[in-house]
């Protein structure tokens, strides 16, 4: 198995790479969708990602993820019935799960296993990617041409965390807690809005417009390709140093905390927009923690929600036919008027809370 | 005698293109076999025969024997390209077999795609994505006839090398590579040889220049510059190497040679370009033979500041890869500007894409051999519980057991048909010539379009409102019965005219069918709404529905019937998102060419 490209030596792209990151302190946001010109790193990105990340441990053997702790029934490696368990702990490196355009519904949800009943007539579960890729990341390039029943199934799993199959005389349930990330590029089709709307967090990116940019992406890819050992060895340290990032986040992430006076305007903002649904705001929420611990803080501030606000928001405004702006202005619009009006918000929030203690 | 003379030139002159083209199509062949996997592969433009063959076979004798060549079959779906179990063999040896996927069989192979610009997105998305790790080479035979036709662009990104064989005559094929350019074992390793930064820069803002930002494109310039320095024995990429890899990656060459003491200079570019821009004469189709040898000589022998001319000329607007970007090898992909008519999907006819477990409607037939594949892995499980049911009865029956969860059914899609709503202002003096020539139109396209099923109608305003004069129909000869008598004159109610060719549009879009609406008209409105004669209220709600027209997302054709262009009409045009255009003396065939091209997906 090749060496992953470092994570740490993408040139820019800073926006894809905050997403992630984000994403991988925080799985309950709900996916990462990338969406871009070609050539412009997005699956060397998430490659790089799952390898960077720390190892998780499970028991051997068990071809479901499962929490050594907490083994689940669907796993016969890790609760096997009367049998002691004698299955070690094991580290193995974060899953990463490749979805094939291809793959079949069988395939990614499991199915039966038809080898077994071929041959001894006996009903047993082959589990799918989606087993495979609990506690990890799922990546699906591409996502824009995947069959809608699908895309449906995947997002449907990454947001419950599980995966139940009712099929073919089998009915079983297991755990599937995983980070999708979705990219493709938007001129070979689009994804329905109820599927945009999935997704937590939207970038998009573009390609490097900076001449020097572009020389350092393809001296490094080279001396990637001549050789990916010596490559790695020399960006160790900085991939340490993200790595470290991370977990210092995942540990952090619970403490933070955010005021009422920032869930307010955060709502504000979601109105203004004329955001459907709470969605928006819980991912806003959860996104700007996440950002906030990846920076080593403890509580969240306005500038967090600014610089995520893009990001979380941007694909799930309704489209305008007649407005030719992209999205991502009307948030700054959004953001500005927000500000604009903030010096009378909080002095009127402050003197209700007053009138309402003193009556 | 100064044609035999003439036309001896311009024989000369495809000669030598022809053998210069053959050359850099041996070269990206050389280069190809050295670089293998780090390349991505071939994009390989020429029609089937036998200059296309003769480079195919060049090329898979260039790779070598060991190496394992396969052909993907037109139409291959994703179980030819992964594999999938072999029923028959499991059953047999009692243990999983798998049939081999093309994929797992061509590793570090040679995949040659034929027909690669019919080639559905999904599969080519399959196949980019098997490239890298399996390390295999695509050969993409791109039969493009139309300049909108190509392969997929996943695909088409991942390609490093770029061959167009047209225009190379059969009798240019015999000639081989120089002895020097070919690899006759001194195989060295090409990720040694060194390339200077200021070469790498110039390279890369000259392929940005060109519209190529993807680093993909980046890299296999990269390494395809350093292949060439490889390939001529040098240690260090030198300019012309770089020029020859932009080239052969990208198509960018100068369209003209220039000795290289006359380097175009930024402040004069036209007059050394006007010949090769000027289209050819209206009536001879043929260019003269100086135009032709001028656009066909070879690039110089590349001296060695060629990479500098070619900046040059890239900042004057005088090099060929310009203009080829639309022809050769296109950056990205328009956006359809007129819709073929959208996919429609859970259809009852058209290609099948996929099977599923539900009927797409009530009365679908299933298909048998997906059905029988459904359950056939089952058979012993259900055996053994008919027999457990039975209490050791005979168990072994023969006879399939089938049951409702295993019927699988096709699923099919195709373009949905267009249907061209024609809104003609009949008012004013001019009308009666500007119908006729609609009805020409249209009776011209239903001629033709038949047989994609496409359809047309007719709404035609004049005096208080505005009348549906042809209902959609795609019948030549209720449209001839319909057209015969069809009024003009009075005064314009362009609002009702375009509210009944909005509603039409709508009705037409919900039954299916994707509409496009041409309006014809020499100006604003003059009636209203209410067939009051108020210019100002007339104006606001023509106004009104024409923003409609842009928000429903309508494709729409303005076309401005007046004697002189008219701001009015330009106006209309802005706020319908229409395309407009000027037809003076509209002959009824330019109309019609004009809609169909919408129809059929290209731009107008």
């Amino acid at each position: 198995m090749l060496k992953p490209f470092p994570f740490s030596a993408i040139v820019g792209q800073e926006d894809m790479k905050k997403a992630l990151l984000m994403a991988a302190v925080e799985p309950l946001l709900g996916g990462v969708l990338i969406f871009g010109d070609r050539g412009t790193g997005k699956s060397t990105a998430v490659r790089a990602l799952a390898a960077l990340l720390p190892a998780i441990e499970t028991r051997e053997g068990c071809r479901y993820n499962c929490l050594p702790d907490t083994p689940q029934g669907a796993c016969p490696a890790c609760s096997a019935p009367g049998a002691s368990r004698t299955s070690a702990v094991v580290q193995k490196p974060a899953p990463m799960v490749d979805l094939p355009l291809g793959a079949t519904e069988d395939r990614v949800c499991g199915a039966l296993d038809i080898e077994t009943a071929l041959i001894s007539g006996e009903k047993r579960f082959e589990p799918g990617l989606l087993a495979a890729a609990n506690r990890g990341f799922l990546y699906v390039d591409e996502v824009n041409l995947l069959e809608d029943h699908l895309v449906d199934l995947l997002l449907d799993a990454a947001a419950s965390g599980v995966n139940v199959v009712e099929r073919e005389g089998i009915s079983i349930r297991h755990a599937a807690r995983f980070v999708l990330v979705g990219s493709g590029n938007p001129e070979e089709g689009d994804l329905r809005p109820q599927l945009l709307d999935r997704f937590g967090l939207a970038v998009d990116i573009r390609t490097l417009d900076n001449l020097q940019q572009r020389i350092d992406v393809i001296r490094r890819r080279d001396a990637y390709e001549t050789d990916p050992e010596a490559f790695a060895l020399s960006w160790a340290r900085k991939e340490a140093a993200v790595r470290k990032r991370v977990v210092t986040a995942r540990a952090l992430l619970r403490a933070v905390t955010i005021s009422d006076m920032i869930l307010s305007r955060l709502s504000q903002l979601c109105m203004r927009l004329g955001i459907d649904g709470m969605r928006g705001e819980l991912t806003l929420m959860r996104a700007a923690r996440a950002a906030a611990a990846l920076e080593g803080r403890e509580s969240v501030t306005w500038a967090d929600i600014e610089a995520i606000a893009p990001m979380v928001l941007c694909h799930r405004l309704r489209r305008d036919p007649l407005d030719d702006a992209g999205s991502a202005p009307r948030i700054e619009r959004a953001l500005a008027a927000l500000d604009a009006s903030q010096n009378k918000v909080p002095a009127q929030t402050v003197n209700a809370a007053k009138a309402y203690a003193h009556g | 005698m100064d044609d035999v003379g003439a036309s001896e030139r311009f024989q000369e002159a495809i000669e030598a293109s022809g053998a210069e083209r053959w050359h850099d199509a041996l070269l990206a062949a050389a280069v190809l076999s050295v670089g293998r996997g780090a390349l991505g592969g071939l994009w390989l433009t020429a029609r089937a025969g036998g200059v296309r063959d003769a480079f195919v076979d060049h090329l898979i004798a260039g790779f070598g024997n060991a190496v394992s060549t396969r052909r993907l079959p037109p139409g291959a779906g994703s179980d030819a390209l992964h594999g999938r179990l072999d029923l028959a063999a499991t059953a047999r040896t009692g243990r999983r077999v798998e049939e081999e996927g093309l994929l797992s069989a061509v590793t570090a192979g040679l995949m040659i795609v034929p027909m690669a610009e019919r080639l559905e997105p999904g599969t080519a998305a399959t196949l980019a994505e098997a490239m890298e790790p399996r390390r295999f080479v695509v050969l993409a035979l791109d039969e493009a006839a139309e300049a909108d036709e190509a392969p997929p662009c996943v695909l088409t990104d991942r390609l490093a090398l770029h061959v167009s064989l047209d225009g190379i005559p059969l009798s240019a094929t015999r000639a081989a590579l120089p002895a020097g350019l070919t690899m006759t074992g001194k195989q060295r390793d090409w990720h040694a040889v060194g390339l200077p930064n200021r070469l790498l820069e110039q390279m890369l803002s000259l392929a940005f220049a060109a519209g190529h930002g993807s680093a993909r494109a980046h890299l296999h310039l990269f390494a395809v510059a350093r292949i060439l320095a490889m390939l001529a024995g040098r240690r260090q990429v030198r300019p012309e190497d770089a020029v020859g890899a932009l080239r052969l990656c990208l198509g960018i060459r100068l369209l003209s040679a220039e000795p290289p003491s006359q380097t175009p200079s930024k402040s004069d570019p036209e007059a050394s370009q006007p010949p090769h821009k000027q289209p050819p004469g209206p009536s001879s189709g043929e260019p003269t033979p100086e135009e032709a040898e001028a656009a066909h000589t070879p690039p110089p022998p590349a001296p060695p500041d060629a990479l500098s001319r070619l900046e040059a000329a890239v900042s004057a607007g005088a090099i060929d890869g310009l203009s080829l970007l639309v022809s050769e090898r296109a950056a990205r992909q328009a956006k359809q500007a007129g819709k073929a008519g959208a996919e429609m999907r859970k259809a009852r006819r058209g290609r099948p894409y996929a099977t599923g477990t539900t009927p797409p409607f009530t009365d679908q037939r299933p298909d048998l051999l997906a059905t029988l594949r459904a359950a056939a892995p089952f058979q012993r499980l259900r055996r053994c519980a008919i027999a457990a049911s039975l209490a050791g009865g005979e168990g072994g029956q023969a006879t399939p057991q089938i049951r409702k969860e295993d019927f699988r059914y096709h699923r099919r899609r195709h373009a949905a048909p267009s249907t061209a709503i024609f809104v003609v202002d009949a008012s004013g003096s001019t009308a009666l010539d500007r119908l006729g020539e609609t009805k020409g139109a249209i009776e011209q396209l239903l001629a033709r379009c038949y047989v994609r099923r496409d359809e047309v109608a007719l709404i035609a305003f004049r005096a208080e409102g505005a009348d549906l004069l042809l209902p959609p129909t795609r019948s030549l000869v209720a449209a001839k019965r319909r057209l015969a008598a069809l009024p003009g004159g009075g005064p314009t109610p362009l609002a009702a005219g375009l509210k009944t060719g909005l509603e039409l549009a709508l009705s037409v879009r919900r039954r299916g069918h994707t509409p496009i609406v041409v309006v014809l008209t020499d100006g604003a409105g003059n009636v209203a709404l209410g067939g009051e004669a108020d210019r100002a209220l007339a104006a606001r709600q023509a106004d009104d529905i024409a923003r409609r027209y842009r928000a429903e997302g309508l494709k729409t054709i303005c076309v401005d019937i007046a004697r002189r262009p008219r701001p009015a009409v330009a106006a209309l045009a802005e706020e319908l998102g229409a395309d407009l255009h000027v037809l003076r003396a509209a002959a009824a065939s330019g109309l019609s060419g004009l809609v169909e091209t919408a129809m059929t997906g290209g731009r107008p």
